[in-house]
């Protein structure tokens, strides 16, 4: 007796799970998707932004850490100006693809409280070298 | 209950086979039905494993001796709490509990990221249940926990003598969570390449999952030391024995990958390498797994001896031919962003430190297997003990720490000689003076000397990058010299943590040379009343003392401790012996009185008809120091993997962008 009320109960349970799982498939059609994770293959624009803000924090961080660097005496002031320059030049460079993508422009505006902030002078210098950029005459 | 469990184990099995396909074909098609779906699979799961975990747990406590998983691990009279955490001590119940944190990390992963990259995540769910279907076929055809016998016992055989110890309830869970946890960058990395999205995303995503994992493997090994050291009475804590070799290579892989994907998201290099890496960690993990549960190897885990073998060979293979041939089809996506600029520089200390890694771990790997090559080979099992380790790893270690001191110093892309020059002369001076007062102090062992140097080296390195970076600090901010310091760590979680990482490893460091080198032993019997010295101690034997439960007889020798003419305590070592094992098992309980400086360990080694009793008594130096060496290792890796506010505002960024995109889609849809 004991034995089939376990074997009910642990048939039960699958049976619930069982519906539990399928239910979007049975559902499908009947109202728009809510699914978070649906791939769009052709749609590469999250990805992008995904990296371009990967790569500018990547670069702030290496500004940062290049400061800091040249703060320790780690490196000369000579490296210090071609790698600060290099990055800067990245830097500017991956902001402009964030302008492309529309995304630039919110993200860059430092908030007064993050003025203070160590990131935000990094930003706005950057910021400042990619202004000068782009006003310069091509 | 045991009905429940069987049709649990079997419906989670037809559940993460349909979870892991649903979710492939899901996101390969587009198809948002199948991956919600693959996702409540995924849950359900879960439930399962659960349901299985409990229903094995309420047997144990109710004693339900008809499952022979029960008879073997619990007896009438152990102790509730041993019951309950028995369920690790034995190979059903391990894998089970295996399958459950496996499900606890996917449940883990799924909800942390339920908002991220919806190009990857469903593969990585997917490839999460693909290890997960593995374990549960081993569990339902090869190593059922509810299996019962014919017939029911009048007691049981009790859990293994050697496990009922504080350490071991902690030791397992935390190694499995270790190894369980590599699952997760593992199936990042695949995701990586089977969604052909190979770049920053998963390297960021994943990061804290490989330290999550990292830090439990390192606390599972922490923890199976003390345990080894307070248990097994040898004296020692680390005896490369074949399983926790099984646990250090997985842990050394994973290291060198945490270095150098450092290298890949500061220069966009090593992509292949880290690939490489993360499925030689994850293999790794299986395969400790493998070597802990199938007995291949003759080692005080011999209790674990199985079938289940065969299994796990046929996974890795599967899982080495199939990574590996999405690493070669995705090769054109991984190339190198830039080339290494200088040797002279923190790129290229990585890339010899993971040089260095995979050397040591080719070592652990080889004097590991050397028994089962030498029978392939010879028909002879020969085995590799601690000398053939201590030889060639430990030259190894010595210039990783060496490369561990270089490393900090140096700053990403290049520096010149003058400035490098400039930063490494300082700690060579301190180590050159360190060795010289070692040897004036009496030290002379030249391999004892130049081991300290080497430390006191990376030590003061790594003591002047606080130092100089709390200056730098300083002056930016103008803080107070303690807020400055608290500023500049957490400024810089990721270095910084890491070297409190590093300063962890030194101070370990120092207490291995110290107990390994100057570790004093010596045998002596003592009639009850008497007194003898030991070094600086002397130590009086009272008299020996019988009881009996109903697991185990117990004979202890309380002795009297006094170090000079301070009195330092009463020291009770003793024997157990467990009667209802079958055959009996004589089992040591270790005595040991800790200072920061050394440890009085005594071990009663027998009782003789006269009532006098024969100790084995060591004084090991500086053991305290693993200890607290491994404590702020862990410290460090925390500090490391807190999160980091920019990174978290991409990722609200990222996820704001794709809400707003499915809101526009579902919008189109209507």
């Amino acid at each position: 007796m004991e034995t089939w009320v376990s074997v009910l109960v642990g048939l039960g349970l699958l049976a619930g799970l069982v519906g539990y799982v399928v239910r979007p498939i049975l559902r499908a059609g009947r109202q728009p998707s809510a699914e978070p994770w649906l791939p769009d293959p052709t749609d590469t624009s999250t990805e992008e932004l995904a990296e371009l803000l990967f790569q500018r924090d990547a670069l702030l961080a290496a500004l940062h850490d290049l400061q800091m660097d040249l703060q320790m005496g780690k490196i000369g002031e000579e490296d210090f100006r071609r790698l600060d320059a290099l990055y800067r030049a990245r830097a500017v460079e991956v902001l402009r693809r964030l302008d492309e993508l529309q995304e630039g422009e919110a993200e860059i505006a430092p908030t007064e409280a993050a003025e203070q902030t160590w990131e935000a002078w990094i930003e706005r210098a950057v910021e400042r070298a990619r202004q000068a950029t782009s006003s310069s005459p091509t | 209950m045991s009905n429940i469990g069987y049709l649990s184990l079997l419906g989670a099995l037809a559940l993460s086979v349909y979870a892991t396909l649903a979710l492939f074909f899901g996101a390969r098609r587009r198809l948002p039905e199948l991956i919600a779906s693959g996702r409540r699979a995924t849950i359900g799961i879960a439930i399962l494993n659960a349901v299985a975990f409990l229903a094995l747990e309420y047997l144990l406590i109710v004693q339900d001796f008809n499952v022979e998983y029960v008879a073997r691990q619990t007896s009438i009279g152990q102790p509730l709490f041993y019951t309950i955490t028995g369920i690790w001590g034995g190979q059903e119940g391990s894998l089970l509990f295996w399958v459950l944190l496996l499900s606890l990390y996917t449940l883990g992963v799924m909800w942390v990221h339920r908002d991220d990259a919806p190009e990857l995540m469903p593969y990585v769910l997917s490839v999460m249940n693909f290890v997960m279907v593995f374990f549960l076929v081993v569990l339902n055809f090869s190593a059922p926990p509810f299996r019962r016998l014919d017939f029911v016992p009048v007691d049981g055989q009790g859990l293994n003598p050697l496990l009922q110890h504080p350490a071991m309830i902690m030791h397992p869970p935390n190694l499995y969570a270790g190894f369980v946890g590599f699952t997760v960058p593992y199936a990042f990395a695949m995701a990586a390449l089977l969604s052909g999205r190979t770049g920053a995303t998963w390297v960021r995503l994943s990061r804290r999952w490989t330290l999550i994992a990292w830090m439990f493997l390192g606390l599972g090994m922490l923890l199976g030391g003390w345990w080894a050291y307070n248990e097994l009475g040898w004296g020692g804590y680390w005896a490369w024995d074949p399983v926790e070799n099984a646990s250090l290579m997985p842990w050394l892989i994973g290291t060198a990958f945490l270095h150098s994907v450092m290298v890949q998201e500061q220069r966009g290099m090593f992509k292949v390498w880290n690939m490489l890496l993360i499925i030689l960690a994850f293999v790794l993990s299986i395969f400790g797994t493998f070597l802990t549960r199938s007995g291949v190897l003759d080692s005080i885990h011999a209790f674990a001896v199985s079938s289940i073998g065969v299994y796990f060979l046929v996974f890795i293979a599967i899982t080495l031919l199939g990574s590996f041939m999405l690493l070669y089809d995705r090769l054109p996506l991984l190339k190198s962003e830039r080339e290494l600029d200088a040797p002279l520089s923190r790129e290229a200390a990585f890339l010899v430190n993971n040089i260095l890694f995979l050397g040591i771990w080719f070592t652990v790997f080889w004097g590991t297997m050397y028994p089962i090559i030498s029978e392939l080979v010879t028909g002879r099992r020969i085995f590799v003990g601690p000398p053939f380790f201590n030889m060639v790893a430990g030259p190894l270690l010595l210039v990783m720490l060496a490369l561990m001191g270089i490393g900090p110093l140096l700053p990403w892309r290049r520096t010149s000689w003058t400035h490098a020059k400039r930063h490494v002369i300082p700690p060579i001076i301190f180590a050159l003076v360190l060795m010289v007062v070692l040897w004036l102090v009496g030290v002379r062992r030249w391999i004892v000397v130049v081991a300290y140097g080497v430390v006191g080296f990376a030590t003061a390195g790594h003591i002047l990058e606080f130092w100089r970076g709390w200056r730098a600090q300083r002056a930016r901010s103008g803080s107070h010299p303690v807020a400055a310091f608290f500023e500049l760590i957490a400024k810089n979680r990721r270095r910084y943590g890491g070297y409190i990482v590093h300063l962890g490893v030194l101070l370990l460091t120092i207490g291995v040379i110290g107990s390994k080198f100057y570790e004093q032993v010596v045998d002596i019997t003592l009639a009850p009343g008497e007194r003898t010295h030991v070094g600086e101690y002397t130590v009086q034997f009272l008299e020996a003392e019988g009881s009996r439960d109903q697991i185990k007889e117990r004979v202890a020798t309380p002795l009297h401790l006094w170090k000079g003419e301070r009195f330092l305590g009463t020291l009770v070592p003793s024997l157990d012996y467990y009667f209802k094992v079958p055959g009996g098992q004589r089992e040591t309980e270790v005595a040991v009185r800790s200072s920061l400086f050394e440890d009085f360990y005594v071990v009663l080694t027998g009782v003789n008809r006269d009532g006098s009793a024969t100790f084995k008594i060591f004084i090991n130096p500086l053991v305290a120091w693993v200890w607290a060496g491994s404590l702020l290792l862990l410290f460090g890796t925390w500090v490391a993997m807190w999160p980091d506010p920019r990174e978290e505002r991409i990722l609200e960024r990222l996820r704001a962008r794709e809400a707003s995109r499915r809101s526009l889609l579902g919008t189109s849809q209507a």
